[in-house]
């Protein structure tokens, strides 16, 4: 064999060699096999996937590896996990360290997260023992998140009753008081409706993250959540770390609902109310109605709605902002319907939200539904609850999640003026609807079709009934 | 028959339902050459490949120098072998090396000659077929008569004292054939070199050939000396002699 | 049927006794020493353009496929640490296997049925060779020797081949990719699939030597050597791949994550 050949095939032989103990080493090397370093422990009720093998980070950095998870003996007792971690970051460790199991990446592996110890924490050494912390569910999250939101319906319940109780109040009052109370009524109403709304928000936020089971698997394949974690959190090995702010805003919302203490505005909201029918009904008591006096009970009776009010809309706000809190934001959004009811007669009109699903409709004359309120407003007559109730009742016996929308239809006046009266058509039969029935708020909505259809007077009840598999 | 380098014993073989030997027996004495003469397909060349063991008798027994060629294990025959040159019919040439590393390849696997020795050695036995300057070609660039003497010379490679070459001479122009005669009497009287020639040439036969052995049908029709086969009892072996070239 | 099924049980007892032969025989002296690495030297540093080149190539495609579907995940960062694990666990392996059935199983096929046919291999053992020792034993140790090696190119080459194919999309530097790359492989992703290859090599040696070292029937039955290596040694290269990755998810179960 020429000795040119004979330096090929050694050439190739040890290049082979090196190429694939190169591979070893850049694999060994980044698995810290080549360096010096220190055994600790971490108890976990719960693994959550960690297997041996799995990296260990300190603070961040990649700091060893899992090396053994000890299976407890009994039922109560804890796994404890021993791994190693490098020896340079022995300085940093504390006996007081926490370690965490967290998700590398958004689909990646669970990879042990240990954070610096204390200032003052006593040392580590092999062997030592540090603090766990079990992993974070999305399901504690929450968890969490309902019993705020109970915390939060049981206020908007008191609010209710308070306000109730001052409108009945108000209700027993003579002829005059009567016609001042009809206002009265109108706007407390509006704050109930508010209230209602809030609530119904939510529970629907509730029933949401419930549908979607609250998983990370489940949040994690909505691509329109993925994408907004992705944007939010650039460095996805955090995605943990802000489900846990996450459950922190929502712990802020509570504890400022707490502060702003809501239950007592109400409270004394209500106690104004009161205060101020009493006052009515003193005044028209005593039957000593003079001008100034009566415009100074409208203005109290005013007021207090006034302040009903903001203390029902701050409370609105705060269940806002949970709603548009990052993390569950698009989660809703993508569900599309969020809110029919604020959505837009172009969106609606599109088809976007109905998906080519066949229209269902009940056309209703404005004659059936309304009487003649005062100031030309209307009103739904009993006649017309009992028409909307026969016109709904297909509808009930179909899914309750199945679209409906009240299309609100005016004619005569002005553009503005068709356009707000059929909203307002169309807004008044939906909280009827949704209220008499019991329907998901979330599920209905209402448009004016002012500018789709002029010559009728009334709404058209419709629903897209879900297609069939 | 004492000094009996070669003997068969009542040698059977057929392939599969094709009988090709059937109870052939000869013995070959040291020093002398036997011709075996034969129309194609006769099994001539299966005759001697089993004489180094490439092909095993179904029955009957092979001693090369006393010792049962059919009963020996792989070493055995591998000693056997190495006392032994074969010339095959077709060179068998190597054709992945060059004509010069062929004639070398015995040298370097069973001697423990320095590089330039072998190249001294291989150099004369191509000289003694009548090479010369072609140790570097590729056995595709000679010519098949070349080809057959590169064979011969990477038998005799080891001086074996036995010899046993299939159709030396076929193939060849008369001028090379004679030289090869020539050069295996040479052999045979230098060297004393035992020889098995398998050949179609009746006149080269008669040169070489101490005893001639005819055969035919699976048989040695006849076996003696040149002038004992032109008196034989078979017509057919009568016939044999007469013809002047090949069979 | 029955005679067509006896006789292909009787082919594979054939190939499993020449099997056991070449184990057997590549213990026991003389080894073949020069001979192993001039096979060495054809079969393995001959196949390196080929390797290298379908490496680059496969490393390239699977990269552009890897990011088609990452995509869609926005994981595009997982390109590199998905392309090498795929890499190294199966597609380097299976196809250095595959590619070198294609290579070396048609070649020791062929030249070992043209010197079956032109009686080299008789002549071999008239010279006191031992024919099986030289020829077949050679080569299957080469071809043991040589895959892992050959595997270890396509694993590189193909890593090269997805850097190439990422970074004329996103720019990636080669830094960050090679780093990304490695991110998830851990040992057991590389050395029992790379090692596994040894028995890819033993498998395709003993095949294609087998069907040379016995062919008969002239120049034809060279071809049909060399085809039939090439076709039978793919096959058992694939089938014995399921069970070798099961074994390995067996002796090693860290490989299955
Ligand atoms: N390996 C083999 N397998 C089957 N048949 C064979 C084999 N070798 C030789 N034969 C057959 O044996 C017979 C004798 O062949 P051979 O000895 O080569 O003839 P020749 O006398 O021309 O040298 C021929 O018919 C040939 O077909
Ligand atoms: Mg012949």
């Amino acid at each position: 064999m020429a000795a040119r050949t004979k330096i090929l095939v050694g050439v190739f032989v040890l290049g082979g060699f090196v190429l694939f103990a190169a591979g070893l080493f850049i694999i060994g090397d980044r698995r810290l096999l080549f360096s010096d370093s220190i055994e600790l422990r971490a108890q976990f009720a719960n693994v959550g996937g960690l297997k041996v093998g799995s990296k260990v980070l300190v603070s961040g950095m990649d700091a060893g590896e899992v090396l053994a998870i000890h299976v407890p003996a009994r039922p109560g007792a804890k796994f404890e996990v021993r791994f190693r971690v490098l020896e340079k970051f022995q300085p940093i460790l504390r006996q007081d360290s926490v370690a965490s199991i967290q998700v590398e990446g958004l689909v990646g592996s669970k990879i042990l997260q240990v954070d610096a110890g204390s200032e003052t924490g006593a040392p580590v050494t092999s062997g030592a023992l540090i603090q766990s912390r079990e992993p974070v569910e999305i399901a504690d999250i929450v968890r969490d998140t309902a019993e705020t939101i109970g915390k939060a319906a049981a206020v908007v319940d008191d609010v209710e009753e308070r306000v109730g109780k001052a409108i009945d109040t108000l209700v027993g009052v003579g002829e005059e008081a009567r016609t001042l109370v009809v206002q009265v009524r109108g706007d407390s109403r509006e704050i109930l409706g508010t209230t209602k709304r809030v609530v119904g928000n939510v529970n629907e936020i509730v029933d949401g993250v419930r549908q979607g089971r609250g998983t990370v698997g489940k949040l994690l394949t909505d691509d329109e959540v993925y994408g907004k974690l992705r944007k939010t959190v650039d460095d996805v090995a955090a995605v943990a770390g802000n489900a846990r702010s996450a459950s922190a805003d929502v712990k802020e919302i509570v504890a400022d609902l707490k502060s702003r203490d809501i239950g007592g505005k109400v409270e004394a909201a209500a106690g104004n109310v009161q205060q101020a029918t009493a006052h009515a009904k003193d005044v028209i008591a005593t039957l000593k109605p003079s001008a100034g006096e009566e415009r100074g009970l409208i203005d109290d009776l005013r007021d207090t709605i006034m302040n009903t009010r903001e203390a029902t809309s701050d409370f609105a706000d705060d269940m806002e902002a949970l709603k548009r809190n990052w993390f569950f934001r698009g989660f809703f959004k993508r569900r599309g319907f969020y809110d029919l009811d604020e959505v837009s007669q172009e969106d609606y009109l599109s088809g976007k939200i109905t998906r080519g699903r066949e229209p269902e409709r009940q056309w209703l004359h404005r004659s059936e539904l309304f009487d003649e309120g005062p100031e030309g407003r209307e009103l739904l007559s009993e006649k017309g609850k009992k028409k909307l109730a026969i016109a709904i009742a297909p509808y009930l016996k179909l899914s309750p999640n199945t679209l409906l929308f009240v299309e609100g239809y005016a004619s005569g006046g002005s553009r503005e003026e068709q356009f707000l009266r059929s909203r307002e058509r169309a807004r008044m039969i939906r909280r009827y609807l949704v209220q008499r029935f019991d329907l998901k708020g979330n599920y209905v909505g209402a448009i004016p079709m002012d500018n789709v259809k002029s010559d009728w007077e009334g709404v058209s009840i419709v629903w897209f009934r879900d297609k069939k598999k | 028959m004492a000094d009996a380098v070669i003997r068969f014993e009542n040698v059977y073989k057929s392939f599969g339902a094709h009988k090709v030997l059937e109870n052939v027996s000869f013995e070959v004495p040291r020093g002398s050459a036997l011709c075996i003469l034969g129309r194609s397909g006769t099994g001539k060349s299966v005759t001697i490949k089993q004489m180094i063991g490439l092909i095993k008798p179904d029955s009957g027994h092979i001693y090369v120098e006393g010792r049962d060629v059919t009963a020996m294990n792989a070493a055995e025959l591998s000693r056997v072998r190495r006392r032994i040159g074969f010339l095959f019919q077709y060179s068998a040439l190597f054709d992945s090396i060059s004509v010069g590393e062929n004639v070398a390849f015995p040298l370097r696997r069973h001697t423990n000659l320095e590089e330039d020795e072998i190249r001294d050695v291989v150099e004369k036995k191509l000289a003694r077929v009548g090479l010369r300057g072609i140790y570097d070609k590729m056995p595709s660039q000679i010519s098949g008569g070349m080809q057959k003497r590169v064979g011969l010379a990477r038998a005799l490679a080891l001086d074996p004292p036995i010899l046993l070459a299939d159709e030396p001479s076929s193939g060849l122009d008369p001028i090379t054939s004679q030289e090869i005669d020539e050069l295996l009497l040479d052999l045979k009287h230098t060297e004393h070199t035992t020889m098995v020639v398998v050949t179609h040439n009746i006149p080269s036969a008669r040169r070489i050939g101490d005893e001639i052995a005819v055969l035919e049908g699976g048989r040695i029709l006849d076996r003696g000396s040149p002038a004992d086969l032109e008196q034989s009892e078979h017509a057919i072996v009568r016939e044999f002699m007469t013809l002047e070239g090949g069979i | 049927m029955r005679s067509t099924l006896s006789s292909i049980a009787g082919q594979c007892g054939d190939v499993a006794l020449f099997g056991f032969r070449i184990l057997r025989d590549s213990f026991r002296p003389p080894w073949e020493g020069a001979e192993i690495a001039k096979q060495i030297f054809e079969i393995g540093w001959r196949s390196l353009p080929l390797i290298a080149a379908a490496g680059f190539a496969v490393g390239a495609v699977m990269s552009m496929h890897t990011r088609a579907s990452l995509e869609r995940f926005g994981a595009e960062a997982m390109i590199p640490a998905g392309l090498a694990i795929a890499l190294f666990k199966e597609t380097g392996p299976l196809v250095t296997g595959l590619l070198f059935s294609g290579r070396v199983g048609a070649g020791i096929g062929a030249e070992l049925g043209a010197m079956r046919v032109s009686e080299q291999i008789d002549a071999l053992e008239s010279l006191a060779v031992d024919s099986f020792k030289y020829l077949v034993v050679t080569r299957v140790m080469a071809c043991i020797a040589v895959l892992p090696i050959l595997t270890t190119v396509m694993n590189f080459t193909g890593i090269l081949g997805g850097y190439i194919a990422e970074t004329v999309i996103s720019g990636m530097s080669f830094a960050l990719y090679w780093e990304r790359a490695w991110s998830f492989v851990d040992f057991v992703d590389y050395v029992p699939p790379t090692l596994k290859t040894c028995i890819f090599g033993f498998i395709i040696g003993t095949i294609a030597s087998y069907l040379g070292y016995n062919t008969t029937g002239g120049t034809a039955g060279v071809g049909q050597a060399s085809t039939r290596s090439v076709v039978f040694a793919s096959i058992l290269v694939i089938l014995s791949n399921v069970v070798l990755v099961k074994a390995i998810f067996f002796l090693f179960p860290g490989a299955e994550g």
